[in-house]
């Protein structure tokens, strides 16, 4: 862990807000992100995120430096997330995906480069992310996504790396799966 | 490399983790299996589709809100902060309030007397009462040897009885009333040993507007005589005679009177014949004794007689006013009212923090033992 970090969450564990606010604006993104296709919509992401950057202050003082601070923070956040869909009981959200899907992504700043087939294609891919269980959505945000090695995915989520890699592709299966059966299927349009 | 091989190690080959050898042998392989090599083209499209999707920005003023969202709780921690103090708090008022009784009884000792000043109490002791007194007093000592004599001359055993009567009246005007009754019981040769007016205040609209209390004495035998006489000064309430036979007592007093009479002529006779000086001082030492005690028996006795000749009534005075004839506007007094109501609040008020002080100073030596407690309660909590 480089020192300035290191820095920052001593002070922050002092009560300094300003360290605190340096390193949320370091890992927000990450959070944000992982939160978003997890949830499926920005308003939950949002708070969740903002309630998960809290939790993670106040309970600073537990964090003692054995882990990394980063897959410390992305597993109180990813709890978050999995706490709220609990919470809000739908933990197959699919139903209520739909528009909200499709609002995100007009909502997103589109590149004038992506076809109409990548931006459907998109579409698709976030679809079938939301069909997935959580467990699944999560090792897939966190490989594909975030793009983190196996090793720091077992560590966030606290599973070994032999399951780690058996559940990456047996979802990546599923997720093959899913898309090929669609209309305008991965397979098809090459 | 066959096919199952192959699907084992496609999710490392796509993320590019094999190392060189392996990497050689599965494109080898992919060249050769069609079915394979669909298979890879497809994981491969599909996790590229994953890939594709980009990160987004994050909200605007993320980072700020958190900031914010941390600030208001910690405020509502210190809420919590105060929680076990307020427990100990309460925990030592109910302490306090069972240790030493009531911790409002100081306040409700000053609040009744502050209700009492509602009453505007009027305690006219009449000016006239002490001479009256002694007037009966000296009455009581005349009729005393009277019936003394009669007593002695006569039978012995004639009941000793104290007469005492309560009479509750409503009046019209308990002034007249009041007076009526002195110059009655005065007629009759008793007296008035003591007389009180209060005068209600109007703020309680209550039926009895005043009552006054009277304690007459009249000669034993006049004493039904003047109770029916009383119940003419207006509607009576209730009525209450008692008599209290102190014959008994009466006669043992008096039979010790006898025998230290006997004793205090004995010495007397002792005393003349006595040669030594010694023993005259012990007799004489012996004969105040008997004196001093035979004074005290005489004075009770004289309490005795003075209360069996002159009987006992008090009597209550209520003054109703006007019931249902006149109309009694109650806006007379609005301005005196609203001065009394303001200043009873300002006693209230000023109680009210008396009593606050006064808590406070009582709680001291408790917070003292009790505050670290919470100190450390508070800490085992946060843990």
């Amino acid at each position: 862990m480089d020192v300035v970090e290191q820095e920052l969450i001593s002070k922050s564990k002092k009560g300094d807000l300003l360290a605190f606010e340096i390193l949320i604006n370091k890992y927000s993104k990450q959070v944000f992100n992982i939160l978003l296709r997890l949830l499926g919509n920005r308003e939950d992401a949002e708070d969740v995120s903002q309630e998960a950057f809290a939790k993670v202050y106040k309970k600073l003082h537990t964090y003692k430096g054995n882990s990394q601070f980063y897959t410390w923070l992305f597993r109180i956040a990813i709890n978050a997330g999995k706490d709220h869909l609990k919470k809000k009981k739908w933990e197959y959200p699919l139903e209520t995906l739909g528009e909200d899907s499709f609002s995100f992504l007009q909502g997103h700043t589109v590149d004038p480069e992506t076809t109409v087939i990548n931006k459907e294609k998109k579409e698709l891919i976030v679809r079938a992310l939301m069909e997935l269980n959580l467990e699944q959505r999560a090792i897939i945000i966190l490989r594909d996504i975030q793009d983190f090695s196996y090793e720091e995915i077992s560590r966030i989520l606290g599973i070994s790396i032999g399951t780690v890699k058996s559940r990456i592709s047996r979802t990546r299966k599923i997720l093959k799966e899913k898309l090929i059966n669609k209309p305008y299927g991965l397979g098809k349009d090459e | 490399m066959d096919c199952k091989e192959l699907e084992g190690k496609i999710d490392d080959y796509i993320d590019e983790l094999l190392s060189v050898e392996e990497t050689v042998g599965i494109k080898r392989h992919l060249e050769q299996c069609e079915k394979c090599q669909n298979n890879y083209r497809e994981m491969k499209n599909t996790v590229d589709t994953i890939k594709s999707i980009e990160l987004e920005k994050v909200p605007e003023n993320f980072s700020q809100k958190i900031i914010k969202q941390i600030k208001t709780r910690k405020k509502g921690n210190k809420m919590k902060r105060f929680l076990p103090y307020a427990a100990v708090f309460i925990v030592g008022v109910l302490i306090t309030s069972l240790l030493f009784k009531s911790p409002l009884s100081n306040a409700y000792v000053s609040e009744t007397t502050s209700s009492d000043e509602e009453f505007a109490m009027d305690s006219r002791v009449v000016t006239d009462f002490e001479n009256n007194q002694a007037a009966g007093i000296e009455m009581a000592k005349e009729s005393k040897e009277d019936s003394l004599t009669i007593v002695k001359d006569e039978v012995f055993d004639i009941d000793k009885i104290i007469y005492q009567g309560t009479l509750s009246l409503d009046v019209e005007d308990a002034n007249k009333a009041m007076e009526g009754i002195k110059d009655y019981v005065k007629e009759n040769g008793g007296f008035v040993e003591s007389s009180d007016n209060y005068n209600g205040s109007h703020t309680d609209s209550e039926l009895y507007t005043s009552h006054s209390y009277l304690i007459i004495r009249v000669p034993a035998e006049k004493f039904n005589k003047v109770i029916d006489k009383l119940k003419e000064f207006g509607e009576e309430t209730s009525t209450n005679i008692s008599s209290t036979n102190i014959s008994t007592e009466y006669r043992d007093i008096e039979s010790e009177k006898e025998s230290l009479k006997i004793q205090q002529d004995r010495l007397v006779d002792y005393l003349k014949k006595a040669e030594k000086i010694e023993d005259m001082l012990t007799i004489e030492t012996e004969l105040s004794r008997v004196r001093t005690e035979l004074n005290r028996i005489n004075t009770q006795l004289d309490h005795y007689d003075r209360m069996i000749s002159y009987s006992t009534i008090t009597v209550n005075l209520r003054e109703t006013g006007t019931l249902a004839t006149t109309v009694k506007s109650p806006f007379g007094k609005l301005l005196e009212n609203i001065s009394k109501g303001f200043i009873q609040s300002i006693n209230l008020l000023l109680q009210v923090i008396h009593f606050v002080i006064v808590l406070i100073a009582r709680m001291i030596p408790f917070a003292i033992i009790l505050l670290p407690v919470a100190w450390f309660v508070r800490k085992k909590w946060k843990k």
